[in-house]
C-alpha cells in the first residue's frame, strides 16, 4: 500500500460517522436474523436445506428401515448434525467463530418422535384431521433425531413445517426479539412462547409459533400455499391458527 | 457461551467497521443503519447454520455480504424509485461535520459499483482480484473504476488527497 492508498483509507475513515447506538443496531440485527430464519426453516431457502435434504434422507430413512428390522428398536434416527464440521477459528482476532451448538447429554430430554409420525402427531394435538403426507423430496426432506428434528408435510394442502432443536440459550430474550409483527409471552407451562406472522412474502402468506421447552426450541409453522413461496395460495390464510400452532410448539408429546 | 452470545460478541466487535462502510456506500445514517442490519440478519442466519461449511472468516464474510446487500437494495432501487431532491443530512454529533459533508458530496457523484470499489480497496484493503471476486466483474473493471472515484475524490480533496486533512 502506497501513500496515496494510505490518504484514501484515512479519509474514508476519518470522514465517515460512528454509530451512536450500536447496540440497538446488534439487537435490531439479531432480531431480523431470527425471523429470516424462521421463514428459511420452512423451506424457503432450498440452498440451505439441500445440505440438510441429502443428510436428512439417510437420516430419516435408514434408520426407519433399519429399526423396522429390529424388533424393539426406537426407530430414531442418527443426528443429521453430527457430520456437520466444526468451524475454525476466523482470522479476526476480534471476531469470535461459530461453535457447533450442544446436545443433549445422557439421561437428558430426547426427542421422541420421527418426522413421519409428526403429521399424525398434530393431528392430534389440534384435535381435527388435515394431515397429509411428509415432504420426502428435496428441498422439503425431513430429518428425525434424538436433538433435532425437521417435518415437512401437507396440511389440507398447504405446507406446514416442524422444527425441534436444541435450545442455544437465552430463550427469554430471544423470544422478547422475535421481531417485527411478532408477540411473546409466556404460555401455561411457563415456557416463553413466540408468536409471529400472518407475514407475506414472495407470495405466500405464512404464520408460526416457538416454544423453548426442556432445553429445545420448537417451531411451528403453517402456509397458506403448497410450497413457501412463488406458488398460489390455496387458502385465505394458514389454515392452522396462531393457537394451534402454539399448542403444537408448546406440547411435550415431542420428547421422551 | 451460546451461539447468540458469541454471535452478539462478533457483531458488537464489527459494528463500527460495517456501519462504516455502510455509510460510505449509501451517504446517509438512516440507509446505512438498515444496510448494517439486514447485513446482521443474513449473517446470523449464517452464523446458525447447523450443516454445511462454516464461516471461515465471518469479518470478511460480514463486509462481503454488506457489499452485496447494497449492490443488490441499489438494482431494486433504480428499478422501483424515482429520485426524489435530496434531504440534508443531519449531523450526527461526531467527528468533522464538514469533512463529512465534503466526503458525502464527493460519493454522491459516483456510482455505487465504484463506491464500492472504493469500500473494497481502502476500507477494507482488498486486493484487485478479491474485489472483482466480491463484486463479479473483471479486474480491469476493477482498476478503472478505481481511477474513476480517486479522481473524483482529488477533485474535491486535492490532488494529494490530503489537503483538507492537514486543514483540520
Amino acid at each position: 500500500m502506497d501513500q496515496q492508498d494510505r490518504n484514501v483509507g484515512t479519509l474514508l475513515v476519518e470522514g465517515s460517522p460512528t454509530p451512536t447506538d450500536p447496540h440497538r443496531l446488534v439487537v435490531a440485527g439479531m432480531a431480523r436474523g431470527r425471523a429470516l430464519r424462521r421463514r428459511r426453516r420452512a423451506g424457503t431457502a432450498a440452498a440451505s436445506l439441500a445440505v440438510l435434504g441429502v443428510l436428512g434422507v439417510g437420516a430419516a430413512v435408514v434408520p426407519l428401515i433399519a429399526a423396522s428390522e429390529r424388533p424393539g428398536s426406537t426407530g430414531l434416527a442418527s443426528d443429521p448434525t453430527s457430520s456437520a464440521p466444526t468451524p475454525s477459528a476466523p482470522t479476526s482476532s476480534s471476531a469470535p467463530s461459530p461453535s457447533p451448538s450442544a446436545t443433549p447429554q445422557q439421561g437428558e430430554v430426547r426427542i421422541g418422535v420421527q418426522a413421519v409420525e409428526v403429521p399424525g402427531t398434530v393431528a392430534g394435538i389440534v384435535g381435527r384431521d388435515g394431515a397429509g403426507a411428509l415432504r420426502t423430496a428435496p428441498p422439503y426432506t425431513s430429518a428425525s433425531g434424538p436433538d433435532t428434528l425437521v417435518a415437512h408435510f401437507s396440511w389440507m394442502g398447504t405446507l406446514t413445517t416442524v422444527v425441534i432443536e436444541p435450545d442455544t440459550g437465552n430463550a427469554r430474550r430471544q423470544c422478547e426479539q422475535g421481531g417485527a409483527g411478532s408477540t411473546c409471552s409466556t404460555n401455561a407451562q411457563g415456557d416463553p412462547e413466540l408468536r409471529w406472522g400472518p407475514t407475506t412474502g414472495d407470495g405466500v402468506t405464512a404464520q408460526g409459533a416457538t416454544v423453548w421447552q426442556q432445553g429445545f426450541e420448537v417451531s411451528a409453522l403453517s402456509y397458506n400455499a403448497p410450497d413457501g413461496k412463488d406458488v398460489a395460495p390455496t387458502t385465505a390464510a394458514p389454515p392452522l391458527s396462531l393457537d394451534e400452532l402454539a399448542r403444537i410448539a408448546g406440547s411435550g408429546v415431542w420428547f421422551e | 457461551m451460546t451461539k447468540d452470545q458469541e454471535f452478539e460478541e462478533f457483531a458488537l466487535a464489527r459494528i463500527p467497521q460495517l456501519h462504516r462502510s455502510a455509510w460510505l456506500l449509501c451517504g446517509d445514517v438512516h440507509r446505512a443503519e438498515d444496510l448494517v442490519q439486514e447485513t446482521l440478519a443474513k449473517v446470523y442466519v449464517r452464523w446458525h447454520r447447523r450443516l454445511g461449511r462454516p464461516i471461515e472468516n465471518p469479518a470478511a464474510y460480514a463486509q462481503t455480504c454488506l457489499v452485496r446487500v447494497y449492490i443488490s437494495a441499489q438494482r431494486r432501487r433504480s428499478t422501483h424509485e424515482r429520485p426524489v431532491e435530496s434531504a440534508a443530512e443531519q449531523a450526527v454529533g461526531d467527528g468533522d461535520t464538514d469533512l463529512r459533508l465534503a466526503l458525502a458530496g464527493a460519493l454522491a457523484a459516483l456510482q455505487p459499483l465504484d463506491r464500492a470499489v472504493l469500500v473494497l480497496r481502502y476500507l477494507d484493503d482488498r486486493p484487485v482480484a478479491e474485489v472483482a471476486e466480491v463484486l463479479g466483474c473483471s479486474q480491469g473493471a476493477v482498476r478503472n473504476r478505481t481511477l474513476r472515484a480517486l479522481d473524483r475524490l482529488r477533485a474535491v480533496f486535492g490532488p494529494s488527497l490530503v489537503d483538507l486533512l492537514h486543514h483540520r
